[in-house]
């Protein structure tokens, strides 16, 4: 770790006003300070800011400094998100982990995480190590030449399923942005992963209201049961009447760059009856583009299994 | 039901291991280790880390400390760590920070710039087994390859011939790595009477022989406190890179020297039970 200057602005405007790094439950800066992966010179501690509340009036609105673990055991969280924070870390690092901070969380890739190590994401135009190297955990959607790492989070996932909004406020105002489209492709520039632009600070995160969504679900599969990132997540959410599917959501983690909505399963599950048969059907589609590597071919049927499984456990709720 | 005897003292916190002895003047040391797996160091740039706060002594082979290969009766030779620049393996101890404290000597070390003439890494048992040498002879000249015949077998490929039941097989295990809850640790501390050592390993005796070889002191002057072992499994059996470290740096900065290994380097830069297949 490099030395840095600490700064605990107490009010937004006070933490826009300064250029640094934000710091809120610091699972992810610290840690990857302490590997210097990430020197900031100036540290902005941004928990005293009243980015705080969970409202469940309409919709979902979660304050951006929200910790994980408080979320998950709201009651009126939809339970596809409380499934994906609970399957996620550990106890302790969801107690401190921001939810505004998970959706910025940095990939879990060990090239992008040892500094000996080329990784275009770290180190642009460096080269990618996982390409030609170990990459069992790496994505199989959404790559490029120039990265195939993951991202990590398992709610983003929940929340790109359930068309969430972030609110964006810089110094030059305010904005709304869909999660799906705020997630960057990694294309050439994989060290550009998200549409956050300088001195950008997260303070909402709203899910628009979908009271179907009291059935979903949120099924990770994992090397071992608990603290472990996801080799292939899925979230859904099963508008079901009379047996047949009327609506779904169906998202992915673990095999894309970014949070993966399935669009093409979602509408093939459009009216169809809710049977295991109907569900490996729409699933079958869902790995249509996707390029395994050298270690991760495994993913391809493992993505449209996790789907069916996550369905057929959705429909039962 | 049968208590461990050091069982309560350990799972109560008050078990003081090795590393738990602190020394006024006590200076702390972090390894800096290979990041290739193969190849020869052409040159370490530790201009930023000799000048960083705290920084008392840094040593590279360009700069080493004062260590020669430890020789024992028991074990033969061990290499000890920045005598030469060649690298035999991901996570090798390449050189050595010393500082007032532990945070001050981890970030110089983490300055310090290496680079390689690389060779391709072998990481394949495999692909290695055509290249394999046979080990050296044995210390009392014996054969380093040797048949041993059930009596009444003079050729296994006779017997072979006349079995009704050939059964043809490799078999094969995992590397494994120790993977102790006490990290590889050393306090070492110089007196007018000699090197007194603090680490937990598996034979204080093998460390004192091992260190007295390799500081060139006589072994009377060593002595190896081994207090607990927090979990060794074979791990421990040999000196750790620390010890020798520790005793060389504090031999030449007059201070107590302290070195723990981080989790990381544990996995690394110590001896695992290696993969196999016959």
């Amino acid at each position: 770790m490099r030395p840095f200057d600490l700064t605990a602005p107490s009010t937004v405007e006070a933490a826009l006003a300064e250029p640094g790094t934000f710091l809120a439950g610091g699972t992810t800066l610290v840690d990857l300070m302490k590997l210097n992966v990430l020197t900031p010179q100036h540290v902005l501690d941004i928990n005293a800011l009243p980015l705080r509340g969970i409202d469940t009036a309409d919709g979902l609105r979660i304050g951006a400094l929200e910790r994980m673990s408080d979320i998950a055991r709201h009651p009126g969280v939809y339970p596809v998100i409380s499934e994906a924070l609970l399957l996620s870390a550990s106890q302790q690092l969801r107690n401190m982990a921001s939810i505004g901070g998970n959706l910025l969380q940095r990939t879990r890739c060990g090239y992008f995480r040892d500094i000996a190590m080329p990784c275009n994401k770290r180190e642009p135009g460096s080269g990618c190590s996982a390409i030609s190297g170990a990459n069992r955990m790496h994505a199989v959607l959404g790559t490029s030449d120039s990265c195939v790492a993951t991202h990590a989070s398992d709610v983003a996932v929940a929340f790109v399923a359930l068309d969430a909004e972030l609110r964006l406020v810089s110094a030059a105002g305010t904005r709304t942005a869909r999660l799906a489209d705020f997630y960057r492709l990694p294309g050439d520039t994989p060290e550009i992963e998200n549409d956050l632009r300088p001195g950008e600070l997260i303070t909402e995160i709203v899910i628009p209201r979908l009271d179907w969504a009291r059935r979903s679900t949120y099924v990770k599969v994992r090397d071992r049961q608990s603290y472990e990132f996801a080799l292939c997540s899925a979230a859904v959410a099963l508008d079901i009447q009379d047996s047949q599917v009327v609506d779904a959501r169906v998202a992915v983690g673990g095999v894309g760059t970014k949070p993966w909505r399935l669009t093409e399963v979602e509408a093939a599950l459009r009216g169809v009856p809710a049977t295991q048969a109907s569900f490996e059907a729409a699933a079958s589609v869902a790995a249509e583009e996707a390029k395994p590597l050298s270690g991760n071919s495994f993913k391809v049927s493992l993505l449209k299994r996790t789907v069916v499984r996550a369905l057929l456990e959705g429909s039962r709720r | 039901m049968t208590s461990r005897l050091d069982g309560p003292v350990k799972v109560t916190g008050r078990a003081k291991y090795g590393a738990d002895n602190n020394f006024p003047g006590m200076v702390y040391g972090y390894v800096v280790v290979s990041t290739i797996a193969n190849g020869e160091i052409e040159a370490m740039d530790v201009t930023v880390a000799k000048s960083a706060p705290g920084v008392i002594g840094v040593y590279s082979p360009f700069d080493p400390l004062d260590l020669r290969t430890a020789s024992t009766p028991i074990f033969g030779e061990t290499w000890v760590p920045l005598q030469d620049k060649e690298v035999a393996y991901y996570g090798q101890p390449i050189g050595f920070v010393v500082a007032e404290t532990f945070e001050q000597a981890r970030d110089a070390a983490m300055t310090v710039e290496v680079s390689y003439h690389r060779r391709p890494a072998r990481t394949s048992l495999e692909d290695g087994l055509s290249s394999a040498e046979d080990a050296p002879p044995g210390r009392d000249g014996g054969p380093s390859d040797f048949s041993v015949l059930a009596s009444g077998v003079e050729s296994i490929e006779d017997a072979l011939e006349a079995s009704p039941v050939v059964v043809e097989a490799t078999y094969r295990t995992a590397p494994q790595n120790h993977a102790a809850m006490e990290p590889h640790s050393a306090v070492a501390v110089w007196d007018s009477d000699g090197l007194t050592m603090y680490s937990g390993n598996q034979g204080a005796n093998i460390q004192a022989m091992e260190l007295a070889s390799a500081l060139d002191v006589d072994l009377s002057s060593v002595r190896s406190i081994n207090p607990f072992v927090g979990g060794a499994f074979g791990g421990k059996g040999r000196t750790a890179n620390p010890a020798f470290l520790a005793a060389a740096a504090s031999k030449t900065l007059d201070r107590p020297v302290k070195v723990v290994l981080s989790p990381r380097q544990c996995r690394r830069s110590r001896s695992v039970r290696m993969r196999t297949a016959r």
